[in-house]
């Protein structure tokens, strides 16, 4: 059994994703199952030329949250739910921040999926083609964060909102995080140091 | 004074292309959603009717389209590469990117006003094989291969003055003699040359163990990647292998080429256009790298985005290095 690492970084969707830990999933998919249908509708049409003759379910988990999307491409079009992270099974399985994944669909000025493979910020498990073709035809299809939150009811005012929020909440976990991990990096530094002592005898004996 | 050096930029699909044209790219290179070109990927390439638009977008920007049809055709079945480049002259593409002889006698008869260019896939690397190319069909222009110093490059370039010469400047860096390397079709059944996938996206997995990342092609472990250590595509030619007892890396290391630091010295040596490698990525890409490589040929900044990189890690290749 493969073990999971998305690379999770405190953030303000890691900590909304621990909001939804207690939420039953029913409850949850009673609320996410209109609005997918929603978004569904809009992007099937746009994503149908590029992913035709392909079939499978790729699940989506953002990192810390307790619930994956589910996006199935088949001969009946493109549908979506939501279901477990835990012991997801999919054709194929893309963890990242929930920043990350937003990210990726800000278009030319956002971020590249190969860069995010290589920095580790993302992972894919299963059928790579699958997730490739997903991810041609959504920027081919022009389908943006924007385009797809547009889609939702009073989503206009609350992505404003929303980003606010966002943009308070990274600062003040920032410096949380800065005051947690400040007697990690006082003990890297000293560690460092040790080392770098270490290998300057070590080159001394050789010479 | 000679003509400033040309910027020939990646679309791999309709909405890459429009980046690429934004970003102010000079030339755009794309393929067909078939066998025909080197990076036939599912979700990928163009349609002809896309193609068509593509050509019409690039022109009304003053942008040359270029359609690549750069693998070779089946012994005795050439007829979807002769249609896609019937389609790319129809379509009024600039050039086509071309590196079968059969095909390029066929465009040449077939299509006499049609621009040919010589794929990177051909791995023409001497001036008796370019001249060749140039007797034989008309050949206008050489994508060089990435095994070239620049002084092999400068030499190249004098010694066939006919025809112009292209050079990659950024992107996936491959190793190998282009359009004469097995090494994936080994691995996965499907040719690079032949069926345009080089390890193709379906027979690639990534696998996490822990911290650890495994990559996978076909089945075979390319590459283990340690707790944060950049990653990179499992290619054979940069997998991490254990010989003589060793692990290491035989062929080349997981990284990208960035030239753009020898910008000023391929304008020296008479290269005519760079290219930049990459129809398989997406828009931020496309735009991102276009914007520094155009910065960098104005003199006015050199660094393209490190984070693009393949491993995390770029080099110059062969251009200034003696392996070959």
């Amino acid at each position: 059994m493969s073990h999971h690492s998305s690379a999770a970084t405190l953030s303000p969707s890691l900590i909304g994703g621990l909001l939804l830990r207690p939420v039953p999933l029913p409850v949850l998919r009673a609320v996410a199952r209109p609005l997918l249908t929603r978004v569904v509708g809009h992007l099937a049409p746009l994503l149908a030329d590029r992913l035709s003759g392909l079939a499978g379910t790729v699940a989506i988990v953002p990192a810390g949250w307790p619930v994956a999307l589910l996006l199935t491409i088949g001969a009946g079009g493109l549908d979506a739910d939501v279901t477990r992270a835990e012991g997801v099974e999919a054709t194929a399985v893309v963890r990242a921040p929930v920043e990350v994944l937003l990210g990726m669909l800000d278009g030319a000025g956002g971020l590249d999926g190969d860069a995010g493979l290589f920095a580790r910020l993302l992972t894919i498990e299963g059928d790579t083609g699958l997730v490739m073709a997903l991810r041609y035809a959504l920027e081919d299809g022009g389908i943006d964060a924007s385009a797809l939150l547009s889609r939702l009811p009073g989503a206009e005012r609350a992505v404003g909102l929303v980003r606010r929020v966002h943009a308070a909440a990274t600062h003040d976990l920032a410096v949380l995080q800065q005051a947690v991990v400040a007697p990690l990096r006082t003990e890297l530094a000293r560690q460092e140091a040790r080392l770098s002592r270490l290998e300057q005898d070590a080159a001394r004996r050789r010479r | 004074m000679s003509r400033p050096i040309e910027l020939v930029c990646p679309a791999g699909t309709p909405a890459a292309l429009a980046a690429a044209v934004e970003a102010g790219a000079d030339a755009v290179y794309f393929g067909f959603r078939d066998r025909t070109n080197a990076r036939n990927f599912p979700g990928l390439n163009f349609s002809p009717k896309e193609a068509a638009e593509g050509v019409a977008l690039c022109r009304r920007h003053g942008v040359r389209p270029m359609i690549a049809i750069n693998t070779y055709p089946d012994a005795g079945d050439e007829a979807l590469w002769q249609r896609a480049v019937d389609i790319a002259a129809e379509a009024g593409a600039h050039a086509v990117i071309l590196c079968d002889m059969g095909l390029a006698a066929y465009a040449a008869k077939r299509h006499p006003d049609l621009r040919l260019h010589l794929s990177v896939q051909a791995a023409a690397a001497n001036e008796h094989a370019i001249r060749f190319y140039r007797d034989a069909f008309g050949i206008r222009r050489v994508v060089l291969p990435r095994v070239l110093t620049v002084p092999q490059i400068a030499a190249l370039t004098q010694a066939v003055p006919e025809v112009e010469t292209e050079v990659f400047v950024f992107g996936g860096l491959c190793v190998m003699a282009e359009g004469r390397c097995s090494l994936s079709s080994y691995a996965t059944g499907q040719s690079p040359n032949k069926d345009g996938v080089c390890s193709p996206a379906s027979a690639v997995r990534y696998e996490q163990e822990g911290e650890v990342m495994v990559s996978r092609l076909a089945g075979y472990t390319i590459n283990r990647f340690g707790p944060g250590e950049p990653a990179g595509y499992p290619t054979l030619c940069k997998g991490r292998f254990r010989a003589m007892n060793r692990d290491g890396h035989l062929f080349e290391d997981p990284t990208s080429l960035d030239a753009s630091t020898l910008v000023p010295d391929f304008a020296r040596a008479g290269v005519a256009a760079l290219k930049i490698e990459g129809r398989q990525r997406g828009k931020a890409y496309v735009a991102q790298v276009v914007k520094s490589l155009k910065a960098a040929i104005a003199g006015t900044q050199a660094a393209a985005p490190a984070a693009f990189l393949e491993g995390g890690v770029a080099t110059t290749g062969a251009y200034t290095r003696a392996w070959q």
